[in-house]
């Protein structure tokens, strides 16, 4: 189900200029939504994720994750802790916090009652 | 909400932390293309190609770094203190003109911030509990004027009070210890009613009682230096004026209650024999609490019923009551000039702020070619406004400062001036020194001057273009109304101290009646002897080879508001009229220099046993038509048993030069006819000042009168002064005032018309090498810049008509808008102003034509 919500979310942005295109808040959920999966990771490690996810049919551009998890960390819904990667390099990581986790919970619900709207929205007068 | 919290927080944080973040983000970024690398790598990438597709994919690092840098830290912050440390490095550049628009800044934060806080201590809650509630109780006419008999029966017919007491109109000096080291202090005879009517209770022992014989209640610092704080006093027996009196209490440090003419310090009962050697009614000051319940519109409509009442019955035809708040009483003849001075120093801020814009801004056009450039950078329009504004600010901001240390120092250095100018009850400017309110004042005053010059910002802001070097045709017109504008401000400030110190000048040269020029004065102690007293006096005067000629009087003229009582004419209908009533020896005309215009001066034969005699006032005479009429005629005092005087002489007005218009009516009595308890003795020197023959002069009086050494009260021409006191200060303050909208108007005339000839340098260079004469080029700066002078000065004169009404009441002999003043001050102010352009001009005009035309 969450995964299915993130693939959503990808789709919902479009795929030509994600950037520009992100409806506000998507990415952070995208963010949230990722840790809550995978546990800590750093930054390209999220980056890839959210890219493998989509099925590589998205090219995020990978900078604009680093926004969000600067957004995210200035309320305190990760935390961030220099580590060593799996493959033996210094990288930073980050992890979901108890606040972080209550935010994504709620976030997760309005973003899932949302899409059943818009679902029956777009479904209204569509040939079956 | 608690999220944007921790947001702030961490912002504030990466300010702090600013460098260490971005390096700590540098890493993770280089981490993060390392691992990107290491992945195409093992897509089978060649390195080279690895690590550019992975900076392909995170985009360009110094953009990224400069994104979340902004989002990181506090980037409005930042560039505030970027636009500051501009317009540090702005003023750095011209001291002097920081230096100058400080200056300017600070006095004109500083003067009203002195005045405010002035204002605010006369306006402070009297010391007592619900001061609110107490009121003076007057008929019409002076303030302190009701008889004891009228008093008595008001207390039984008025019922607004709860409570009603009579006090002395003025303190009197009182020799408190043995007669050898005898203190003279100022006491202020009360009815017993008095403490409880005010709601103070004493600090130790009791207040008067009814049936108290000679007593006495003792002011705490009266108290504590004769008394060194005695715990035991209440109960003692000291001597006042030779007779013992029983101290009953102690008054607690706060506690005051004086009369408008001075301070007291100890207080003594009123007596059922209120009068004092005379039997018409002296008269006295009455304070009543308001009752419970009642308000002042109430109390007021009631209590001139009753007092009507009250007359008819007395069979006094039209006597009405009125009612005075406590609180205002002495108050307001500081009030009025210190608001005028508050007004017009604000002005004078409004000018000052104009200025300091204009020559900034004036210098800023100078500076077109940068900002230019910046707007073709991309320079927002609220940085560019920010960048202009910054000089601003900053002066704002410093000129707060010393404006609230100028404020300060003015209340320090004005407080020997104030106390010497002379007392306003209930009310100490001792302690005046700066306190919150006046510094949210000066702060406020400081907003404003910002906000003046964010506006002068803003307007510059909108004439500079993106790529438009050249000034726009309409460039100087910012620039030239603001100095119409600073010009009308200016003109209202010059002309106000102009209006009050033609007023000053007039009262200093209106003659007070009397010569004022070598007396000295002296105040005796109780005298033992008052049937030899006026001989003792003439022999002092022949005695001292230093004196001229010397007399006593019971009041000083115009020290204070004297012994008012109310004089009935014989064969003239009407109502008895208050006057004022001195007692003297013989001579004091002659000492004093009042001329007598009809009849002859007191001699030694109008004594105990002859017919009781008057020396009347001309404006007290002209009540008989001619001045010569009322030689011969009788009045006499307003209550059944008073004598019939007969009018002996008539002698010229000593006029009071103060807010007062006309001359109080004086009825003079002989010495030896009615007595006094303790008088004021006067010398006239031969020629030295009075200060230099005061101290022979006291011993021999000393010795001539035995008892306590009387006390040396000052010179006459010192009364004569502080009569005058809050309108010269008014006047001193508003010169200062005046000089500075001057100097202020000098400043931005010339800086605007400098700036003028700067811009057209060019114009200029060519004129001259084409033949133009100096003259002509001077014609062309100044004249333009002239014309916007005379339209300030227009805006001005049709300032000033409205704040007129400010000086109604404080101007003497000078109508508020006395053209002849007004126009000078209009010409004084457009004088200044054509000298700074034609300087300016005539700077532009010095100019060597080759090198202007290669100006560019």
């Amino acid at each position: 189900m969450p995964a299915a919500l993130l693939v959503f979310c990808l789709m919902a942005t479009g795929s030509h200029k994600p950037r520009t295109e992100l409806l506000p808040g998507t990415l952070d959920l995208m963010v949230l939504q990722t840790l809550q999966a995978m546990g800590p990771l750093h930054g390209f490690g999220l980056a890839r994720r959210i890219e493998q996810l989509s099925g590589d049919t998205i090219q995020l551009n990978q900078g604009t994750i680093y926004a969000s998890l600067v957004r995210l960390h200035q309320r305190r819904w990760i935390s961030t802790e220099w580590g060593v990667s799996e493959n033996g390099r210094r990288a930073k990581f980050y992890s979901l916090t108890p606040s972080g986790r209550k935010q994504l919970r709620a976030e997760a619900e309005s973003w899932t009652r949302l899409a059943d709207v818009m679902g029956r929205l777009l479904k209204l007068g569509a040939p079956e | 909400m608690g999220a944007a919290l921790w947001v702030l927080l961490a912002k504030i944080r990466s300010t702090v932390y600013r460098e260490r973040e971005r390096r700590d983000f540098e890493e993770e970024l280089a981490a993060h293309l390392a691992l990107a690398a290491d992945e195409n790598i093992r897509r089978g990438l060649a390195a080279p190609e690895a690590s550019r597709q992975a900076r392909l994919a995170l985009g360009h690092p110094g953009t990224l770094l400069e994104e979340i840098h902004e989002r990181r830290g506090l980037p409005l912050l930042e560039t505030l203190a970027q636009d500051a440390a501009y317009g540090w490095r702005a003023l750095r550049r011209s001291p002097a003109l920081a230096a100058g628009s400080l200056l300017a800044l600070g006095l004109a934060i500083g003067v009203p911030v002195a005045l405010f806080r002035l204002t605010a201590i006369l306006r402070e809650p009297l010391p007592f509990p619900e001061a609110g509630r107490l009121a003076i109780v007057a008929r019409s006419g002076p303030l302190l004027n009701i008889p004891a008999p009228l008093f008595r029966a008001w207390r039984e017919n008025l019922s607004s009070f709860s409570g009603m007491a009579l006090f002395d109109r003025q303190p009197r000096p009182y020799a408190v210890g043995e007669p050898r080291d005898a203190q003279l202090v100022l006491g202020l005879r009360v009815s017993p009613e008095l403490f409880s009517v005010l709601g103070v209770a004493p600090m130790l022992g009791r207040t008067f009682a009814a049936s108290d014989g000679p007593a006495v209640v003792l002011g705490y610092e009266l108290w504590r230096s004769r008394f060194r704080a005695d715990p035991g006093i209440a109960g003692r027996q000291i001597p006042i004026d030779g007779r013992p009196h029983t101290v009953l209490g102690v008054m607690p440090r706060a506690f005051r209650f004086e009369s408008p003419a001075a301070p007291a310090t100890l207080w003594l009962p009123i007596g059922p024999g209120a009068a004092e050697g005379e039997h018409s009614p002296e008269l006295f000051g009455v304070c009543a609490r308001l009752a419970d319940n009642v308000s002042w519109d109430a109390a007021r409509r009631r209590t001139d019923r009753a007092a009507r009442a009250v007359a008819a019955h007395r069979g006094n035809r039209s006597e009405t009551a009125t009612l005075t708040p406590l609180a205002d009483v002495g108050a307001a003849r500081w009030l009025v000039p210190l608001r005028a001075g508050l007004v017009l120093s604000m002005l004078a801020l409004l000018a000052a702020a104009l200025t300091v814009a204009n020559l900034i801004l004036a210098r800023t056009g100078g500076r077109r070619r940068e900002l230019s450039l910046h707007r073709a950078l991309g320079a927002s329009e609220s940085r560019l406004f920010r960048r202009l504004w910054a000089e601003g600010a900053l002066l704002a901001a410093g000129g707060t400062l010393c404006g609230l240390a100028a404020g300060a120092l003015l209340l320090t250095a004005a407080r020997p001036a104030l106390l010497a100018l002379g007392h306003v009850p209930f009310r100490r400017f001792e302690g005046a020194g700066i306190d919150a309110a006046a510094c949210g004042f000066g702060a406020l005053l400081g907003v404003l001057a910002a906000a003046i010059f964010a506006l002068a910002a803003a307007a510059r802001r909108s004439t500079t273009g993106p790529l438009r070097q050249d000034p726009p045709r309409n460039a100087g017109r910012g620039r030239n109304l603001l100095l119409a504008l600073q010009i009308g401000l200016s003109l209202p400030i010059v002309a106000a101290a102009g209006f009050m110190i033609a007023s000053m000048g007039r009262l200093l040269l209106a003659h007070p009646g009397l010569e004022a020029r070598g007396v000295a004065t002296f105040r005796t102690p109780e005298l033992s002897q008052p049937a030899a007293f006026c001989g003792q006096i003439r022999s002092l005067a022949r005695a001292l080879d230093t004196v001229e000629a010397a007399s006593a009087t019971n009041h000083l003229p115009l020290s204070s508001l004297g012994v008012w009582k109310l004089f009935r004419a014989e064969d003239l209908a009407g109502p008895a009229a208050p006057a004022q009533f001195s007692v003297t020896c013989p001579a004091y005309f002659q000492t004093l220099g009042i001329p007598l215009v009809a009849g002859r001066d007191f001699t030694d034969r109008d004594g105990p046993g002859s017919k009781p005699v008057a020396i009347v006032s001309q404006s007290f005479a002209r009540r008989f038509g001619a001045t010569s009429a009322a030689i011969g005629r009788r009045i006499r005092g307003g209550e059944p048993a008073d004598p019939w005087l007969t009018i002996v002489g008539v002698a010229g007005d000593v006029r009071v030069p103060t807010l007062t218009a006309a001359p109080p009516r004086q009825v003079y009595r002989p010495f030896d006819q009615c007595g006094w308890r303790t008088m004021s003795v006067i010398l006239k020197s031969r020629g030295a000042p009075p200060h230099q023959i005061g101290p022979a002069a006291q011993r021999a009086l000393q010795g001539e009168l035995g008892g306590a050494a009387p006390s040396i009260t000052g010179s006459m021409e010192e009364i004569v002064g502080r009569t005058i006191g809050p309108n010269r200060s008014l006047a001193l303050v508003l010169a200062v005032l005046g000089s500075f909208a001057l100097a202020l108007t000098a400043a931005s005339v010339h800086g605007v018309a400098a700036h003028a000839a700067r811009e057209r340098t060019q114009e200029i260079g060519i004129r001259i090498a084409l033949g133009a004469r100096p003259a002509d080029v001077v014609r062309l700066v100044a004249g333009r810049c002239l014309g916007w002078c005379a339209l300030g000065a227009g805006l001005g004169i049709a300032a000033t008509l409205p704040l007129a009404a400010l000086f109604t009441g404080v101007l003497d002999g000078v109508r508020p808008l006395d053209p002849a003043v007004l126009a000078s001050a209009a010409a004084l102010v457009f004088g200044v102003a054509s000298l700074a352009s034609l300087a300016a001009a005539r700077r532009g005009a010095r100019i060597d034509p080759l090198a202007a035309i290669r100006f560019e």
